[in-house]
Order: structure tokens, then C-alpha cells, then sequence
């Protein structure tokens, strides 16, 4: 036996061993008044923000609790026997901050983050990262520092970066105290909570947490609009309003 | 196999979308029956308002449940009459405020919460005008064509009272985005009496929009009620003339330009028999071209012969 | 390595460029086991996006690290092993330089409030105040990562090949785009905003009424494009046509040199053939025909990466590859990856400048000239934001420079910074060629103290000859199961690298379809796929 396994599921592969995680979220924001105009009229702006996940020795566990995060918090539904990622290309949840509307969207790696090589592409513009590891696995701590030292390397420096500490309803069998996490996040700057996916304990909060601490739409220089880019989609006929030439 | 992918049928889309909508259509009957049963309740009956809400954030277009609410927030307003400022009120107002965005999110162009919203601010005690102004603002932006958006603006600039010259750098610039568009040009219109100096502004700012497309047909309409007014002098009139027969050697197949040339020449030919040979012509012109429109053409024509004929 | 790859995939593509990433992408939207790999710690290949300092590096950097041919496998009988990469593609003729110092001397820095640590945000708040900010290299390259400087910078058509691929496989998600919000041309030595679309003509104060009808007229037939209107100009210039025509001087440059994109040797064919594809483009994203990807050009191959990655390809960047496998009938075997192990695969698929030396030894390379400039200010200063593209007529209007001018919004540098990045077809060097172009946009060198030149100033300049091989065979001398993907070209779109990848995959998988539209997160179910059909409520 090699020392990989892999399973394929409809095209999504799936490693368990020694896996850790990146997802990215792009965080959606409106304002109400905006929220009102820019429904009929135009896409939304979006904002990059990848995540980062845990590795573990046993694969299939870190797998089920990472991708089970993600699913608990897009469709407040856990499933045991979670396995692979999600497949889809991202997921979206909005969440209620105040007075302004923050929608997320998910993304995921596709089950193959040993290799490194997905990650990069989504440093560009990101936003925000959440780095989770397994609460009952040292190894998994370990391999999120590494991610927060990367993420602090390659990213934007104004990055937003959470750490979540899952499978807290797995407490008794705790490796990694509370404590040094903590420490280590308060040390980092980043933010901290220990999740669970099963019971949604602080999975909405963590994502809340991270719409708080981003910098509010702001106006970039004025006219020139937000510093989001446009999605292309076939129903965007831009502003109509510009015309054809020639009709 | 967990974590499958796997897409829906569009079989199953259909049958999910079935569902859907009965349960849609259960839950309306319900609300409507449910309002109905309890409109007359003093103090109202509060599970009934929710419900409305609900239904009116679905379909906005039900003007009784919008007339249901009406008569609660004058139950409240009557309640509160004596007090100075009573906010649980103004709470009661911003929400009904409230409501009327989220139903205009869903169809920016219905009538009834348009009115709703408007008539709420009208009897808020702290009305705030000047956030209504900017909304406007920006919806314009997105959708300068929803001529109830227009509407509300003059109402409000009628409550706030703005800078003429904002307003006209306002509508210059939904012109600059898209010319082709009869809100955009009425509204200017509304906004001040022409005098000699603003009319070569009009007149080339016009101008520009018939040039670029002769056959847009929105220009030409300010373009007439431009002309309508006294203070454009015949010689303004003789000049426009000479350029739109330039646009016609280039588009010589433009009913548009025949017609506005045809405005003109109407006017000039009280004192200027000449013109009023031209006039005939084009008259002719259009016949042809605009075959559809033969008599109204016909008609015209006939009257600008008998107008020869008198002075002669 | 605490890790190894699995040791047989139907295809195995090496190079991230756009064409193997669209190959990948389609590849694995389809069902195959895809093993798309670099020698690269980044993606792009050639077609990749660096930070300041990356970019800074870049002529030192070696396109084929990583790969030796010291790999110590056990080969069958037949079988050959041959080394991956050459040297014929890469760039030449780099010259990097900066134009300002590298710090502030000292008696600047006790004028200066700011300190070492201080907030970048804080010191541009004062941007408005009218002060200049002083740039200094090691103040940029404190933001080095807020660049994302293109080695071959592209703008898309709205309506061009890429959007509709983009849109119709339900690639649009993982990428975000600018639209170019004004094109401008150089006219009576003046920079001019070229009017585009019907509102930009109705708008435009330096076009006369007049005017504005001709171009609109002229437009419209070219549109229309009946036979009649160009049958007298099958075998003439586009220039012949309008000058026919009877218009202005100025209508003939707007059309001539923007809007058709052409020079005075362009055949009348093609010039309407470029306006179509314009006026097509037109009022469909934006106030232009044009968009740009945010985070610079390197994120259109990573867009189709990701597909590929979610439809289970693999992907592996900065890995040691010992060479390719080729048996006796010269067929591709497998790759060697690090000292020892053999990926088999049935298709190879290899960005040019990761072929063996033997199958491009005949390829025909012309060059393009490129130049990339960070400037502090606008080449046409306004007061909102812009993303300008100019088409420069250069050598009375035989060659057209195309000028990409980037800001802050579309997430390739920081604040108060532009980058424009010029390129033509090579004549001379890259610096003799763009010269015209740079002497125009840009405050000159030298300084003259008398007068205030309102220009940008160059800080930063990287001029190189970037090979095109748009023409060459890349059929010839390579085995039937490989396949060679061609680098960036001189266009303004990547619609002809589309052509090439979908022409690399129908050979590979003929009659399938090429990429076709991926699903929606709402439409997969998740979780018990079995038993849950439906999911219930």
C-alpha cells in the first residue's frame, strides 16, 4: 500500500490522510438602501476571504468536522457523516450585522490541500481566513499555525484572520487546552473561538465576528464605486442605459 | 455514498416549485381572510398587521391590505394626538417606512407602496426628507427609467427645497448616461421657466441628442415643448431651422426631423409667406414617408394651404 | 515531501498558463483524472501576476527551476527519458530600473512626520490636501504585496469568446472583473476620450452635432455592414474607406485608431470586421466594451484551475520534475516527478516553455515589446478613478501601441499608484519601440525645474521582449499524445488562447462537449444523496 487513499466521489476526490483544509469565503455587503436598489439593478459587490482548515492524521475525521462547519453554517444542518467536501463551488449564507446585510460565500478546496497548490489562488484580494484545526488532535493545531504564519506572509496584510478551534463537543478527549489557543491567537491578533459543527455552538459567531471586525463598505475614492469587482453573468445587462451604438 | 454530487431533476425543480406555490396560496387566503375578519378592531388586532405585512412583502400590489394599514396608523395617530413626541410612534411609522423598501425591493414599481411610503412621511413628526432625497438619488442611478421614482423626487424636492442648479446638474447627467428617456427630459422640463439664456442651452444640449439619434423619438418631444414657449425668437428659430435641414441631407428618411421642421415653420410662416411653402412640402414628404399617419398628415396640410390662402 | 501523488491519470498537464488551464478545466468538467502540475511555485506561467518584489526578481529567476534530469527511475526497455523545459521562450531583453531614490535622505525624513511603522492609510488621507505624496522605493516595496503586476496583461470583449465560455460553463463565479471605464486616443497631441457608445457621442463636447451624426451613421453601416457599402473596397484599406467617406479628420481618427482598433494599413474587411466586434461588446458590462480581471490577468488561468480542481483535478505547484517518459514508438508514457516516482498517463498536455527541446526546435517565435510603469498619477488625471485604455497610433499610425492603465480599484497596486503597461509588436528593442509612446505619456527624465510638467512620473519602469508564437505550427515534431500550448500573443483578449484549448481538447476527446455548464450550489443536493430526493418541508 502507497501511503495515500484517496476515494472519488462524482469527480471530487477525497484524501484521508493527512488533509488540512482551505476554503474561501468572499464576503458580500450591503447596506439597506442599497440592498433596495441594487437587487433589480445590478450584481452585488463581493469581497474575497479564503479560510483555512486543520489537517489530521486521520483524514476522514478532519474532512466530516471541516466540511461540517461550512454546512452548519450555510444550511444550520450537520451531517455525521459529512465526507467530503461540499463539491459545490462555493455555498452562500448571509448573516445580520446591525443595519447592514453580510453574505458570504463559501469556498472550498476540493479535498486537496496537502499539495499547497490551491491556496495561492486565493490570496489575492482575501479579505478574511479562518484557520481550524481539531481540539482533539495536536497535530491539527500545529499545522493552523503554519497556515496563519502563510496566511500572514502571502496575504493581504489587512487580512482578517480567525482561528476556530472544532469539535468542541468532543471536549473530554481535548488536546489542545483552550488556553494556549487563546494565548497564541491574542499573540497573532486574531480571533478566536472553539466551534462545534455538530451542536452549532459559536459557528454563527465566528463568521459574525469576522463581518464586525471587516472594514464597512467603504466608498472607495468616491464616484469610482466600491472596490469590488463585477460578476459576469448572462442576466447582468449592465446599465442599459449605455446603449448600443447603433441599436 | 454521502457527500454525492448530485443535481436536482427538472423534474423534481417542477415539483418542489409546485409545492411552493400552494403553500404560497394557502398562507395568502388565510391572511386575506384573517384581515378581513378583524379589520375593525380597535385597537387592532396585532397578529392580523403581520400578517398583512407579510403578504404585502410578497405581493405589494393589494391595495385593501395597504388601506388596512392606513387605518391602523390613523388609529395610532389619533391615539397619540395630545403627546409631544411619542416615540413609540415614530417607531410604528419607520417601520411602516420599513415595509414599504422591502416591498419595493421586490417591485420597484408598485404604485401602491410608493403611495404607502409617501403618505406615512407625510404624517411622520420627524420626517426625515433628506434621506428620502438621497435614496432617490441613488435608485435613479441604478434605473433612471422607473417613472415612479421621478414622481417622488419632485414630491420631495418639494419638501426640501434644493438648489436649482443641483437639480439641473442632476438631470444633465442622467441625459449624459441615456438620452432616450421621456422621464429624464419631462422632469427637466418641470424644473425651471425658460428665459433667453437657458434656451441656447437647451436648445444645444437637444440638439446634441438629435444628432446622435435622429430617430429617438424622446428629444424631439422636448424639442417641441422647447418651441412652445415665446421667449424663442424667430431668428432662433431660422437658425434651428438651417441646422436640422442640414441633419435632414444626412438622414433624409427621418419623419422627425420633417416634423420639427414642420413646428418650426409653423411658427415662421405667421410672418414669412415662404416658409410656409416648405411647409407644405414637407408635409408632402411625410406622407410618403409615414404612410401610416397619412391623414393626420392630410389634415395638416390642408390647414397650412387654407393659411395661404387667407393672407393672400 | 510527506506526501506522493497517485501514479496513473488520464491526462497529466504541466504549466499553468490559460490554454492548460482550460484544457484541465475541461478535462475534469468531463469525468477525467487530471494531474495538472508546475515546476512553479505560482500559478500562470507566463500568464501569472507578481507582487513588487516577485516582479523585482524576475529577471534573475530561472522559468525552469526545479526541473533536472538526474531523476534515478527504472526505465523499460524502448523507453527514454527526456528532460522538461527549454530556453527558447523566454523573456529577453529585460531591463528594470528605478527612477526613484531608495529612501528619503535624512533632513526629508525630519520634514516628514511619518515614521517607519506608520499606517499607510493615515499618510494617504491627506491626498486631497493637494501635497504630493514622495515615493520612495523602499516605501513601495512596503506594499509590495498590494501589486499584482501582469507579465501579459489582457482585456476581455464583453462579448467575446472568454465571457461567453466564462458565463455558459458557470466559470463567472471565481472571478470578478473591472469594466475599462474610458478609452482614450492620442489626437493633436492631446490625450482624447474616445466617444464609445451612443451616450459618450451625445455627451461629448468636442465632437460637433455634425459630427456626432457622421460617426453614428458610420457606425450604424458598418454595423450593418451591407454589401453594397464596401463592395468598391474588397481590396483596399479601411483608411480608403473613410476618407471616401467625406468625414471630419477627427471622426476618421476616433474610428480608425480606437474604435476599429486599426492602422492606415488595415483592410477594410478587418477594420469592420473590429468595429463589429466592438459595437457587439458595447452597453452589455459597463460604459466599454472592455473588462479587465481584478487582481490582475494571472487569475483567468486560476478561474478554470479551480473548476478543475473541484471536479476532482490535482493539483501540485512547485514540484521537482525529473522528465518525461517516452517509450520506444515515441508515445508519452509518464512524468517523473521528484527522484523516483513514474506518473503514467495516457495525454500529455505541456505549457510551450515546459516542452522538451526537441519538439520546439522548429517553432517560429516573434517577439512582442513590452514595457510595465509605476507612475504616480493618471496619464489623464480626473476626478474619479479610471480604467483607461488608450490605443496609440505610433510611426504615423502604422503600428498601434495598446496602453493598459491600472488603478488601486482594480486590485493591482496601492493607493495614489498606477501601472500601465504598454506593448506593441516588435521592431527594434523594446525601449526604441515604446519610446514614442512613454515620451507622451510621461514626465521626461530629465529634469526641467522651470516648468511644472503635470504628466506622471515614471517610478518604476520594467521594459522586456516577451516571445509569440502565435503563428508557429505547434504540431510539428511532437509525438501524437502530446500536446504543446502556446504562450501569451500580442492581442488584447485571450479569445485565440480559448480556440487553441478547445482545439488541444477536441483532439483529445472528440465529440464531447467542451465545458459544458457547471451546477449551481442550489441545484446539488447535500448530504444522503440516496435517500433524500427531496429534501422534506
Amino acid at each position: 500500500m502507497k501511503n495515500y487513499n484517496f476515494a472519488k466521489y462524482d469527480g471530487f476526490i477525497l484524501w484521508r490522510c493527512r488533509v488540512s483544509k482551505v476554503l474561501v469565503l468572499r464576503k458580500i455587503s450591503i447596506d439597506s438602501v442599497e440592498n433596495l436598489i441594487r437587487k433589480k439593478s445590478v450584481q452585488s459587490p463581493t469581497r474575497k476571504v479564503p479560510k483555512h482548515g486543520e489537517q489530521n492524521r486521520d483524514g476522514t475525521e478532519t474532512e466530516r468536522s471541516y466540511a461540517s462547519l461550512v454546512l452548519r453554517f450555510v444550511k444550520g444542518q450537520f451531517h455525521e457523516y459529512q465526507e467530503s467536501t461540499i463539491g459545490a463551488a462555493f455555498l452562500t449564507q448571509t448573516v445580520c450585522l446591525d443595519d447592514t446585510t453580510v453574505k458570504f460565500e463559501i469556498w472550498d478546496t476540493a479535498g486537496q490541500e496537502r499539495y499547497h497548490s490551491l491556496a495561492p489562488m486565493y490570496y489575492r484580494g482575501a479579505q478574511a481566513a479562518i484557520v481550524v484545526y481539531d481540539i482533539t488532535n495536536q497535530d491539527t493545531f500545529g499545522r493552523a499555525k503554519t497556515w496563519v504564519k502563510e496566511l500572514q506572509r502571502q496575504a493581504s496584510p489587512t487580512i482578517v484572520i480567525a482561528l476556530a478551534g472544532n469539535k468542541q463537543d468532543l471536549a473530554n478527549k481535548r488536546m489542545v487546552e483552550f488556553e494556549e489557543a487563546q494565548t497564541y491567537a491574542d499573540e497573532n491578533g486574531l480571533l478566536f473561538m472553539e466551534t462545534s459543527a455538530k451542536t452549532a455552538m459559536n459557528v454563527n459567531d465566528i463568521f459574525l465576528a469576522i463581518a464586525k471586525k471587516l472594514p464597512k463598505n467603504e466608498q472607495v475614492t468616491g464616484p469610482g464605486g466600491s472596490g469590488q469587482g463585477r460578476r459576469l453573468t448572462e442576466g447582468d445587462a449592465g446599465s442599459k442605459a449605455t446603449g448600443n451604438c447603433c441599436k | 455514498m454521502h457527500g454525492r454530487l448530485k443535481v436536482r431533476s427538472t423534474e423534481e425543480q417542477k415539483l418542489l416549485k409546485q409545492k411552493e406555490q400552494q403553500k404560497k396560496l394557502r398562507a395568502y387566503k388565510y391572511a386575506m381572510n384573517q384581515v378581513a375578519a378583524t379589520r375593525k378592531e380597535i385597537p387592532f388586532n396585532k397578529d392580523s398587521l403581520m400578517l398583512c405585512a407579510q403578504v404585502l412583502s410578497v405581493n405589494p400590489d393589494v391595495y385593501t391590505l395597504w388601506n388596512y394599514r392606513k387605518e391602523v396608523v390613523l388609529q395610532q395617530l389619533e391615539m397619540s394626538k395630545d403627546e409631544e413626541v411619542d416615540d413609540a410612534l415614530v417607531s410604528f411609522l419607520e417601520n411602516e417606512i420599513k415595509l414599504t423598501e422591502q416591498c419595493l425591493l421586490d417591485n420597484p414599481k408598485s404604485y401602491s407602496s410608493w403611495h404607502h411610503r409617501y403618505w406615512i412621511l407625510q404624517r411622520h413628526p420627524k420626517p426625515n426628507w433628506q434621506q428620502e432625497f438621497s435614496l432617490i438619488t441613488k435608485y435613479l442611478t441604478f434605473d433612471d427609467r422607473n417613472f415612479h421614482c421621478w414622481d417622488y423626487r419632485r414630491l420631495i424636492i418639494n419638501k426640501i427645497g434644493i438648489s436649482l442648479c443641483n437639480e439641473l446638474n442632476f438631470s444633465t447627467e442622467r441625459l449624459n448616461i441615456n438620452f432616450s428617456n421621456y422621464s429624464s427630459w419631462h422632469y427637466r422640463s418641470t424644473l425651471r421657466k425658460l428665459d433667453s439664456e437657458c434656451l441656447e442651452e437647451e436648445l444645444e444640449l437637444v440638439q446634441n441628442a438629435v444628432f446622435t439619434d435622429p430617430n429617438d423619438s424622446s428629444a424631439w418631444f422636448y424639442l417641441r415643448w422647447i418651441l412652445s414657449d415665446r421667449n424663442v425668437t424667430n431668428e432662433k428659430r431660422e437658425e434651428l431651422l438651417e441646422s436640422l435641414t442640414q441633419l435632414l441631407d444626412m438622414d433624409p428618411d427621418c419623419k422627425w426631423i420633417l416634423m420639427a421642421k414642420c413646428w418650426l415653420t409653423g411658427s415662421l410662416s405667421l410672418t414669412d409667406n415662404h416658409f410656409a411653402e416648405k411647409r407644405i412640402m414637407d408635409y408632402k414628404k411625410l406622407k410618403e414617408l409615414d404612410p401610416l399617419r397619412k391623414g393626420q398628415y392630410s389634415d395638416y396640410l390642408e390647414c397650412a394651404k387654407k393659411a395661404i390662402g387667407t393672407e393672400k | 515531501m510527506d506526501y506522493e501523488l497517485p501514479t496513473e491519470f488520464d491526462i497529466i498537464i504541466v504549466g499553468t498558463g490559460i490554454v492548460e488551464s482550460i484544457v484541465s478545466a475541461a478535462a475534469s468538467r468531463i469525468g477525467k483524472t487530471v494531474l495538472h502540475i508546475d515546476s512553479q511555485d505560482y500559478y500562470g506561467g507566463f500568464w501569472a501576476s507578481f507582487n513588487l518584489e516577485q516582479i523585482d526578481k524576475l529577471c534573475e529567476r530561472n522559468q525552469n527551476a526545479n526541473v533536472d534530469i538526474s531523476a534515478d527511475v527504472q526505465l523499460n526497455e524502448g523507453e527514454r527519458l527526456i528532460q522538461i523545459g527549454n530556453n527558447n521562450f523566454d523573456l529577453k531583453n529585460t531591463s528594470q530600473k528605478w527612477s526613484i531614490p531608495e529612501k528619503l535622505e535624512l533632513k526629508d525624513v525630519s520634514e516628514n512626520v511619518e515614521g517607519d511603522n506608520c499606517d499607510v492609510t493615515e499618510t494617504e488621507a491627506d491626498n486631497g490636501t493637494g501635497t504630493e505624496e514622495v515615493w520612495t522605493q523602499e516605501k513601495l516595496m512596503r506594499e509590495s504585496r498590494k501589486f499584482n503586476i501582469d507579465i501579459a496583461p489582457k482585456i476581455q470583449f464583453a462579448r467575446g469568446d472568454f465571457v461567453e465560455l466564462l458565463i455558459s460553463s458557470n466559470i463567472a463565479r471565481y472571478s470578478e472583473y473591472r469594466s475599462v471605464s474610458r478609452v482614450l486616443t492620442w489626437l493633436n497631441g492631446e490625450l482624447e476620450v474616445v466617444p464609445c457608445s451612443r451616450s459618450d457621442v451625445f455627451s461629448n463636447p468636442k465632437v460637433s452635432v455634425i459630427e456626432k451624426r457622421m460617426l453614428m451613421k458610420l457606425l450604424g453601416a458598418c454595423m450593418d455592414s451591407e454589401e453594397n457599402e464596401f463592395k468598391d473596397y474588397k481590396i483596399k484599406t479601411f483608411h480608403t474607406y473613410l476618407n471616401d467617406k467625406r468625414l471630419t479628420d477627427n471622426v476618421i481618427h476616433y474610428v480608425l485608431y480606437a474604435i476599429a482598433m486599426s492602422t492606415v494599413d488595415t483592410p477594410c474587411s478587418e477594420g469592420v470586421e473590429n468595429i463589429k466586434r466592438f459595437l457587439n461588446s458595447l452597453g452589455r458590462f459597463g460604459k466599454t466594451p472592455f473588462l479587465y480581471s481584478m487582481y490582475g490577468s494571472g487569475e483567468l488561468s486560476q478561474a478554470f484551475c479551480r473548476l478543475s480542481a473541484v471536479f476532482g483535478g490535482v493539483y501540485a505547484l512547485n514540484q521537482n520534475l525529473g522528465g518525461f517518459v517516452f517509450d520506444a514508438e515515441n508515445k508519452f508514457k509518464g512524468l517523473v516527478c521528484g527522484k523516483q516516482q513514474v506518473i503514467k498517463a495516457s495525454h500529455l498536455v505541456m505549457g510551450i516553455e515546459k516542452s522538451p527541446e526537441e519538439f520546439v526546435k522548429s517553432v517560429e517565435v516573434s517577439y512582442i515589446s513590452r514595457g510595465i510603469f509605476i507612475t504616480n498619477g493618471s496619464v489623464k488625471g480626473s476626478e474619479k478613478e479610471h480604467l483607461t485604455l488608450l490605443f496609440y497610433p505610433l510611426k504615423g499610425g502604422r503600428e498601434l501601441c495598446n496602453v493598459i492603465e491600472l488603478g488601486t480599484l482594480t486590485g493591482t497596486c496601492p493607493k495614489g499608484i498606477y501601472i500601465v503597461h504598454m506593448f506593441t509588436k516588435q521592431i527594434n528593442t523594446p525601449k526604441e519601440d515604446l519610446e514614442e509612446c512613454v515620451s507622451k505619456l510621461f514626465q521626461s527624465e530629465k529634469e526641467d525645474s522651470d516648468v511644472k510638467d503635470a504628466r506622471p512620473q515614471v517610478l518604476w519602469s520594467f521594459y522586456y521582449s516577451a516571445p509569440d508564437t502565435n503563428t508557429a505550427n505547434l504540431r510539428k515534431d511532437v509525438p501524437e499524445n502530446a500536446f504543446l500550448c502556446p504562450g501569451p500573443d500580442c492581442d488584447l483578449d485571450i479569445d485565440y488562447s480559448i480556440k487553441k484549448a478547445k482545439e488541444i481538447f477536441n483532439s483529445m476527446y472528440p465529440d464531447v462537449e467542451f465545458l459544458p455548464r457547471a451546477p449551481d450550489p442550489e441545484e446539488i443536493i447535500i448530504g444522503d444523496g440516496s435517500d433524500e430526493q427531496i429534501p422534506k418541508k
